[in-house]
């Protein structure tokens, strides 16, 4: 009997028997090779829970009759199918399969907490994952180049003089017409390389803070710009990432888990390969050689 | 958090912060006004400081509006083993392991994400009920959760999920009071945008594909929730297969309908682009089972579908050069084989149901004779990649497949083959992405941007795009520092419909301008595409050069001629020493007829740049394949802006 609880069908079997408590304790499935069809209130239940979720409301006349029919053609043709072995060699129904054990897997992984330990651990393991961004404020004046580049240089150094005599001067004002805003304020370090580029991104934080200074480069063209403010960021606590910490360690986990499942299981099995003519083997794990 | 390369140059900073008096959170100047009288009239701003006072979006954002993981069992057939997380990481910047065991992570983090994952395939699990393990209620358990706190969870996992072997499980396992139904595939969806959504971050919305197929002729829709998980989760998704479900998109208006009416949420619909629909997409006067085009038809499809997917992996679908044979661009990644399946060939009748340009013009033609425009949607572009990978950029395509996922092989291989027709590896498209202006990143503003339409459609690329229409656009307006004060204030953006014209203009002016993507390649030119409603109730169509780069001038044929091309093949490379960084222009209509419909998008277009396959080539040393072009010229369509005579 230990022998028999050992095979991996019969885990299958029994786990879904005992976590799942599935119909074999309800009553209502007849083995494929059986002739009764038992439609018992459960199945008619959940014909219309499924219904419900879907429309949030109870079907009319004509659509049960539509449900109960195609529950009915479907069972028929289920076990028929089943008995043909039509479930065999049928990659759809073999994928669904696993993926049904990896939701286990998922689900059992769930319900296990990770400890305060844990979760340090695994934010200590990755900082920069879940650091807080920089952020940065600064201002710019965009002018631009077409054609004639020895153009805008001389009249971005021109406006340099004038901000640094007229500090204050509105930069929304000056300057050549731009897409984006001239002031930005606690923008994070993330949008200014994915609006300005990474050229702009990396000569700004370079920049003395507090004055115009420049001409800076982009991929646009010049801007003559100074940097208000930079928070460098820093490497987060624990309490300031806890919800996106736990979500990657049980993600992490529930991968780790499924790994070592599958390779409990494999374990249990003799695998042997017969290549084909002229191929190459491949080492495989688990395999005898 | 993404992980950008920022630690480096960190490093070098640290630098104490200065305090601003003055900190937003978004990218606006508040000065004090300053008297009256003292704004010079030339300034078109109403306060000393522009932004003063602006609720009009500054920012545009990046997103894919259909993704999908191993959870469609397409994608798992195909081999997807990635799931939600996965997705999303990726989506955010993370480096992630995909399926054929390679590396991947994208130049830049996405701002959104719609994951649509095939709602057929999300399957109600009717039958097994998950209860969490009583675990203190035996001694075992009791081991395991001191085990637990320990810091061996995943070895009690293991143990649990491997329990039988030694016939202890059963006594273990009491179902808890709160025995639960078991987590449907809806639901784990539901769970994991709620997890990786990030107000002001990164935006995961709820979302699903509806997978409707007609004998092989594909409608699907991607539905995309503004709402959260407590609505999102009060009905499962609307399936193709009856009876549960349907594949006529009269039926998915029904569902959306109950599913506002039912939960006070809010969801919009975004078709499939149509070209793999053998012309059922956009009908005229009937749809596919012959029920005619009725009032409730009209006005149920535009009030859930403000937008279209004008490009994809699977082929553009902007227009096609049988439809507009005057339009040198119009043969752009044209997928014109036949249906999703391939099981009935493409006729050329089927074109006119199946294209944007097309539709927007059959659009006005319905409005005419029914009263109301189905077809007045605007565009976006997304990939419908089914590996959980994101990817729309020439130089880091990672296929519509697993199967397609870079290898030397993947060009040359049939990607779909029958007796009808075939597509091959190579005509896969890297494209295209979503683009949104919305006040910030979050799911009420980037949904309400979408039913706006205030959106344009890439091929991949992140041109930053601006198209205003009004009656009294002046070059002073294009020349002043930020056109978009005067773009809001004296018209409407894109997506939007013209305001009533006023007795003193002759014909509507439309401002559009075009900054490059900061990563990517110059600009060639802006166009605007204008279509309308001719007197005798036929429709037509112009497309007018507006701005370009260089010195070029319009030829005697009418043309523009071509930008040159600085691709080198060989090397996958290209070099930005033609085209501009940006355009722009405030352009009238010079063929305006009062008495006539009309829409106007812009579509503007990047110099040439290598295409994927020549990526391909250079990375893994093999040729081009016969026949396909080195070079591709990537580009952005807008959302159009509508004029209607009688307003």
């Amino acid at each position: 009997m230990r022998k028999l609880l050992k095979e991996p069908l019969v885990h299958f079997l029994a786990l879904g028997a005992v976590l799942f408590g599935i119909g074999i304790l309800r009553g209502d499935a007849a083995g494929p090779t059986s002739n009764r069809i038992d439609i018992t209130p459960g199945v008619t239940e959940r014909l219309l829970e499924g219904f419900r979720r879907t429309w949030q409301r109870p079907p009319t006349e004509d659509e049960f009759r539509g449900l109960m029919e195609d529950y009915l053609k479907e069972e028929v043709l289920y076990r028929e199918a089943l008995a043909m072995g039509l479930d065999r060699g049928d990659q759809i129904i073999r994928r669904r399969m696993r993926q049904k054990l990896e939701f286990l897997t998922a689900d059992v992984v769930e319900s296990i907490e990770p400890t305060e330990e844990e979760l340090q651990a695994h934010l200590d393991a990755a900082p920069d994952l879940y650091r807080q961004e920089a952020i940065i404020s600064f201002s710019q004046v965009y002018f631009q180049e077409r054609s004639d580049v020895a153009n805008a240089r001389a009249r971005a150094l021109s406006m340099l003089q004038d901000l640094k005599k007229n500090p204050h001067t509105d930069p929304e004002t000056i300057g050549d017409p731009f897409m984006f805003p001239a002031v930005h304020r606690d923008m994070s370090e993330r949008d200014l390389w994915g609006v300005f580029g990474e050229e702009f991104a990396a000569q700004l934080v370079e920049l003395p803070l507090g004055e115009w200074s420049g001409p800076v480069t982009s991929a646009f063209g010049l801007h003559v710009a100074r940097l208000d403010a930079l928070d460098p960021g820093r490497a987060s606590r624990l309490d300031e990432v806890r919800d996106a910490v736990y979500r990657d360690l049980v993600s992490q986990r529930t991968r780790e888990v499924e790994q070592r499942y599958f390779e409990g299981l494999l374990s249990q099995y003799t695998v042997t390969v017969e290549w084909p003519e002229g191929m190459e083997p491949i080492s495989l794990p688990g395999v005898v050689p | 958090m993404p992980r950008v390369d920022f630690a480096k140059t960190i490093a070098r900073w640290g630098v104490i912060p200065v305090v601003v008096a003055l900190s937003t959170a978004d990218a606006s100047a508040q000065l004090p006004p300053p008297p009256d009288g003292v704004l010079s009239s030339a300034y078109t701003g109403t306060q000393y400081s522009p932004y003063a006072g602006r609720g009009f979006p500054s920012r545009v954002y990046w997103g894919d509006t259909h993704l999908h993981t191993g959870l469609s069992m397409d994608a798992g057939l195909f081999g997807n083993t990635l799931g939600l997380d996965e997705a999303y990481q990726f989506a955010r910047g993370e480096e992630v392991t995909v399926s054929t065991g390679l590396q991947a992570r994208l130049s830049r983090p996405l701002d959104f994400l719609v994951i649509a994952d095939h709602s057929d395939n999300m399957g109600m699990v009717l039958d097994l009920f998950a209860g969490k393990p009583n675990i203190l209620a035996d001694p075992t358990g009791k081991d395991w959760y001191e085990r637990i706190q320990a810091g061996d969870g995943v070895g009690v996992a293991l143990e649990l999920i491997g329990l039988f072997s030694q016939g202890n499980f059963p006594e273990a396992m009491t179902y808890a009071p709160d025995t639960k139904q078991y987590k449907d595939v809806w639901e784990r969806t539901v769970d994991a945008a709620e997890a990786f959504n990030d107000p002001g971050v990164f935006t995961a919305f709820i979302g699903y594909e509806w997978t409707s197929l007609v004998q092989g002729n594909n409608m699907h829709r991607v539905v995309v929730y503004r709402d959260g998980g407590d609505k999102g989760r009060q009905m499962v998704p609307f399936t193709m297969t009856p009876p549960q479900g349907s594949p006529n998109p009269r039926d998915l208006w029904r569902w959306l309908e109950r599913y506002e009416t039912q939960t006070g949420g809010d969801v919009l619909a975004i078709a499939h682009n149509g070209n793999l629909s053998n012309g059922i997409m956009f009908p005229l006067e009937a749809q596919y089972d012959g029920r005619v085009l009725d009032q409730e038809y009209v006005n149920t499809r535009i009030k859930w579908e403000p937008l279209y997917e004008v490009t994809q992996i699977k082929g553009d679908g902007e227009t096609h050069p049988f439809l507009s044979p005057n339009d040198e661009f119009a043969d752009y990644e044209t997928w014109a084989i036949g249906n999703l399946d391939v099981s009935v060939s493409k006729a050329d009748d089927m074109l006119q149901g199946e294209y944007a340009r097309e539709a927007l013009k059959r659009g006005l033609a319905i409005e005419a004779a029914v009263g109301t425009n189905p077809y007045k949607f605007g565009m976006i572009g997304s990939t419908d990649s089914h590996t959980s990978l994101a990817t729309a950029q020439e130089d880091n395509f990672f296929g519509k497949h697993t199967g397609a996922e870079p290898s030397p092989e993947r060009m040359g291989h049939p990607f779909m083959e029958t007796d009808a027709g075939v597509i091959m590896g190579w005509d896969l498209v890297a494209s295209g992405l979503a683009a949104v202006w919305a006040t910030e990143n979050t799911r009420t503003a980037i949904f309400d941007a979408m039913e706006r339409k205030e959106t344009y459609a890439t091929t991949g690329s992140r041109l930053a795009v601006r198209f205003f229409g009004g009656w009294e656009f002046t070059d002073q307006d294009m020349n002043s520092r930020q056109p978009a004060f005067a773009g809001y204030r004296k018209g409407v953006p894109m997506g939007g419909d013209l305001t009533a014209r006023p007795s003193g203009a002759s014909a509507p002016t439309f401002m559009v301008y075009s900054l490059r993507d900061a990563q990517g390649a110059n600009l060639d030119r802006i166009q605007i595409i204008k279509g309308w409603l001719g007197d005798g109730g036929e429709t037509h169509e112009q497309v007018y050069d507006v701005a370009w780069s260089g010195g070029r001038s319009v030829g005697s044929d009418g043309k523009l001629p071509p930008v040159g091309n600085t691709v080198d093949a060989a090397n996958a490379n290209w070099t930005n020493t033609i085209g501009a960084s940006e355009l722009g222009t405030v352009w009238t209509d010079p063929d305006f007829d009062p008495d006539q419909s009309a829409f106007y998008y812009a579509r503007v277009i990047e110099i040439p740049t290598p295409r994927w396959s020549t990526y391909d080539a250079f990375r893994f040393g093999i040729p081009i394949p016969d026949g396909v072009s080195a070079s591709t010229q990537e580009r952005a369509y807008t959302s159009p802006i509508w004029y209607d005579p009688g307003n």
